[in-house]
């Protein structure tokens, strides 16, 4: 009895033994990539587009954070590789070829895609697929468009983090600080949205072209649902409209002019409530209303604003000023393009489904049910606080 | 098992043959006797013999003692002192030696608090060996035994395994009597017994059950008791000698049974139905039965305020979870799952891990080994060595392996948090089970990762649900689950709340504070 025992702990070690640790990667021996940009390759062979696909991959040492090393202070934290080929998953095994590190992309933070891809009809979804469908992929990686070169995006050299996604993660992240800037958008998002084929309007960063190449993100892409590809670049005015009707501002400031002065009135608090009514397929109406709270800010004209007068006088001008902003972005994407990024056809389908099964192939493209909704703007600002200032020189 | 036991009674019959009989009733003959009991010891040197003639015709006596094991002072006052300032009176009517004679010093002039009759060489042999007098008389075949038990002895000092800031200071010692009379003077109940046995076919060590008649259930006496019985060891040199004995599966990496120093513990387990097991020759008492709870409490949970008491505990079970898991987290991590590090930790250990020569297994194993090896040291070398040691081995050795590149800072810091969690655990012994188990699990982690990690904590925990300890499961009251007795486990409530014993222990009485007050 005591051998069969023994024989079988043997042959159940022999099955840790020899099958060993088969997928066992030390985490030094990972090439961490930390952001992808997709640009178009130069030569399409046979017709399908050819990509180049950048990665961002961590070199640690240079990081600072090991002093096991010593002399890390000289190697730079990061270096990109670009490989090409037709399927992110080829440029991918390609690359294995030129690095030292596999690359793993468990800790990706950004996909930046250029404009040029984009606007190929179909090849924006098809690029996500893998970065969605693979399973060392996360749901929480954040998508940008560039507005030229994406790879270009990746190479600028911060002033403050070490690492080029890092500082872009961050601009991302200051939607608390800035009208234009939307949340960040997360390819899960993305995800959800071409899966039902709806637009939606993708933050864009632009390198600008005066001085140092510094990443700018203040406007955004639109991307039509249907056709599946990019169609327009919204300026930055019509991203702020954008926002508000969403009611994704988080915080921001809004400038009026009062007795020929500045007046800053500081968002603190925004929401929109978009209300439809529906009435039939071609008397489709929604109610905007943007209300927001803040304070004021900076004060170029000498008021007096323990006059509550003179206080909602700032009121009615930011609210004239919401206005205008919303104005701009419907007339450019309600009239223009024709492009439902708003999600106002969420709104459709939660108010009238069955109305909604019969035109939601026809929303934002064909009869384009969307282009002749009715779709009115309302404001409501409140100031909460006047700051500390009660007299200001003359 | 079966093998096992068949050996062990092939040799008790060999050392029965070889023993002369010596069960013998004494003889009528003084003589007889002394030579009879010397023969039977070998004549030690420590044996001492003293005779004398109870006035001036009395019959001859003698009393034998072990010097060492005696107090010579009772001897003389209480023994030799009376009998011979009073001899002639004594002696009167007894000309011929008789057993009266023996009624007569035991009655009226022997003052010691113990006095007993014994018949046989055995018992005889016994009681001088456990420290008493015998004193034979001429002519019966009867002996008196006199306690004159009286050796160096250890003081009653502070616990040294269980430290506490507040709370009583005393420690058991060697001696089963100081440590009756510890348990004695904090449980002043009439229904508090002791039940002794003899351990130990060669040492007879005395070995005493404590428990609360009306609070203990019935059985776990009775299952106690049966189970001391089946001992048959040599000698029982410490209480975990018993422990392996009676516990229910010495399979198991966990104890079963606690241990302790402490007296104030060994009254609080009394009156929650618990049983003491005493054993004479050692400080450690052990309590059965021993739940995973309880091995996590400390007594100074009850004597700090309640809601300290109770984050002390919480940190606790944090701090078992880190002993166990910490490093093989480290190895699953680091070698299979970096994905699951948040982005900056995993690029900050990969490049304090660039160029080391070893993969996480082998540096964990290393740096743990060298733990185990250290703490080791410290225990066997003199106490002001055994702290340099300290500052060698976490200082020197952590920081110049560090430095030589053969470990990562990260690992130094993930063994040092290790160590510190499993120090930070009340129980010794259930602190070393859970040391050892941390092997385990990182050998699970190295070839399987973290799914390695879940099935050996399957694994465990298969096994933990089905230990007893004494027919209590290990895991009560979380399962099987007593909702009433979560008021004293991970959170400790304040005691007015705890108005009932624990309902785990099926006592018999189960009330311990009554909500209507006292009447």
């Amino acid at each position: 009895m005591g051998k069969r025992i023994s024989y079988i702990i043997l042959a159940s070690l022999s099955l840790l033994f020899l099958t060993g640790c088969w997928d066992q990667v030390q985490i030094e021996q990972r090439g961490f990539v930390l952001g992808a940009a997709i640009d178009l390759a130069d030569a399409p062979s046979n017709g399908d587009p050819s990509f180049a696909l950048t990665y961002q991959i961590v070199a640690p040492g240079g990081l600072g954070g090991g002093k096991a090393q010593g002399q890390s202070g000289q190697q730079k934290p990061f270096f990109n590789v670009t490989a090409r080929g037709s399927t992110m998953f080829d440029i991918t095994r390609n690359m294995a070829s030129e690095t030292s590190r596999t690359p793993y992309l468990g800790h990706n933070q950004l996909v930046i895609i250029s404009s040029e891809v984009a606007k190929i009809p179909h090849a924006f979804t098809n690029i996500l697929d893998i970065f969605l469908r693979d399973h060392e992929m996360r749901r929480t990686v954040k998508v940008l468009i560039a507005a030229d070169q994406a790879k270009g995006v990746l190479q600028f050299k911060s002033p403050t983090a070490k690492l080029p996604v890092a500082h872009i993660v961050s601009i991302a992240e200051n939607a608390r600080k800035n009208i234009a800037i939307a949340p960040p958008l997360q390819i899960g998002e993305v995800h959800e949205y071409l899966l039902i084929g709806r637009s939606v309007a993708i933050p864009l960063i632009t390198m600008s072209s005066q001085g140092k190449k510094k990443p700018q993100i203040n406007r955004m892409a639109v991307y039509h649902g249907p056709s599946e590809r990019m169609v327009d670049i919204l300026s930055n005015e019509e991203t702020k409209g954008l926002n508000l009707i969403k009611g994704e501002v988080q915080g921001g400031a809004i400038t009026v002019e009062i007795k020929g002065e500045s007046v800053v009135y500081e968002i603190r608090r925004a929401k929109s409530s978009i209300v439809p009514k529906i009435k039939g397929k071609d008397d489709i109406k929604f109610n905007v209303k943007i209300e927001t709270e803040g304070k004021i800010a900076e004060s170029f004209a000498n008021i007096d604003y323990r006059d509550p007068a003179n206080v909602s006088k700032v009121e009615k001008k930011v609210e004239k000023e919401l206005e205008r902003l919303a104005t701009v972005t419907l007339e450019k994407l309600h009239e223009d393009l024709q492009v439902d990024v708003f999600d106002f056809a969420r709104y459709v389908k939660k108010a009238d489904y069955q109305l909604w099964m019969s035109i939601k192939e026809d929303w934002d493209s064909g009869k384009n049910y969307f282009s002749q909704s009715t779709i009115s703007i309302q404001t409501d600002t409140v100031v909460r606080s006047e700051g500390a200032v009660i007299d200001t020189e003359e | 098992m079966y093998f096992k036991s068949s050996k062990r009674n092939k040799k008790k019959e060999q050392d029965y043959s070889k023993r002369e009989d010596f069960s013998i009733e004494l003889s009528t003959s003084l003589e007889e006797n002394i030579i009879n009991i010397k023969k039977m010891l070998d004549q030690p040197g420590d044996l001492l013999t003293r005779p004398f003639v109870i006035g001036e015709t009395g019959p001859a006596c003698a009393i034998i003692y072990i010097d060492g094991l005696t107090d010579t002072k009772v001897i003389n006052e209480s023994i030799m002192k009376n009998i011979q300032s009073g001899a002639d009176e004594i002696g009167k009517g007894f000309e011929e030696a008789e057993t009266a004679l023996l009624d007569r010093l035991s009655y009226h002039v022997i003052s010691s608090a113990s006095v007993k009759k014994v018949t046989t060489l055995d018992d005889a042999s016994l009681a001088i060996l456990s420290g008493e007098t015998a004193l034979f008389v001429d002519g019966t075949d009867e002996l008196l035994i006199i306690d004159t038990k009286g050796w160096e002895d250890r003081s009653i000092e502070q616990p040294v395994s269980e430290g506490t800031i507040r709370g009583p200071r005393d420690a058991f010692t060697e001696n089963i009597r100081t440590n009756t009379m510890l348990i004695r003077r904090r449980i002043r109940d009439a229904n508090l017994r002791f039940k002794s046995h003899q351990i130990g076919r060669r040492s007879k060590n005395n070995l005493t059950v404590a428990f609360v008649d009306g609070i203990v259930h019935p059985e776990l006496i009775k299952e106690v008791n049966r189970r001391l019985e089946t001992i048959d060891l040599d000698d029982a040199p410490e209480s975990g000698y018993i422990e392996e004995w009676i516990e229910d599966s010495f399979l198991s990496p966990f104890p079963q049974m606690h241990n302790t120093e402490r007296p104030d513990k060994v009254a609080t387990a009394l009156t929650e139905g618990k049983v003491a097991i005493l054993l004479d020759g050692t400080p450690f008492v052990l309590i059965a039965p021993a739940t995973f709870g309880a091995m996590m409490h400390s007594p100074e949970d009850y004597y700090e305020r309640w809601m300290i008491g109770s984050l002390l505990r919480t940190l606790r079970y944090f701090a078992a979870f880190l002993a166990v898991f910490l490093p093989a987290l480290y190895i699953a991590l680091v070698s299979y799952h970096p994905g699951l590090i948040p982005s900056k930790l995993a690029f900050s250990i990969a490049a304090t891990r660039e160029g080391l020569p070893f993969p996480a297994v082998i540096e964990a194993f290393l740096m743990e080994i060298t733990m185990e090896l250290l703490r080791e040291a410290g225990i066997r070398l003199p106490k002001p060595i055994g702290q340099t040691i300290g500052i060698v081995g976490g200082l020197v050795i952590g920081e110049a392996a560090v430095s030589a590149g053969i470990v990562s800072p990260v690992m130094v810091i993930i063994v040092a948090v290790t160590a510190i969690a499993s120090f930070s655990l009340p129980s010794y012994s259930f602190a070393i089970s859970i040391r050892m188990l941390r092997f385990g699990f990182m050998i699970a982690a190295a070839f399987l990762g973290l799914y390695g990690i879940i099935l050996a904590y399957i694994l465990i925990n298969i096994h933990i649900v089905n230990l007893k300890s004494f027919g209590i499961p290990y895991t009560t009251p979380f399962a099987p689950g007593f909702k009433s007795d979560w008021k004293d486990l991970v959170l400790r409530f304040p005691i007015p709340m705890m108005t009932k014993r624990p309902k785990f222990m099926q006592t018999e009485d189960d009330t311990r504070i009554d909500k209507e007050g006292k009447s």
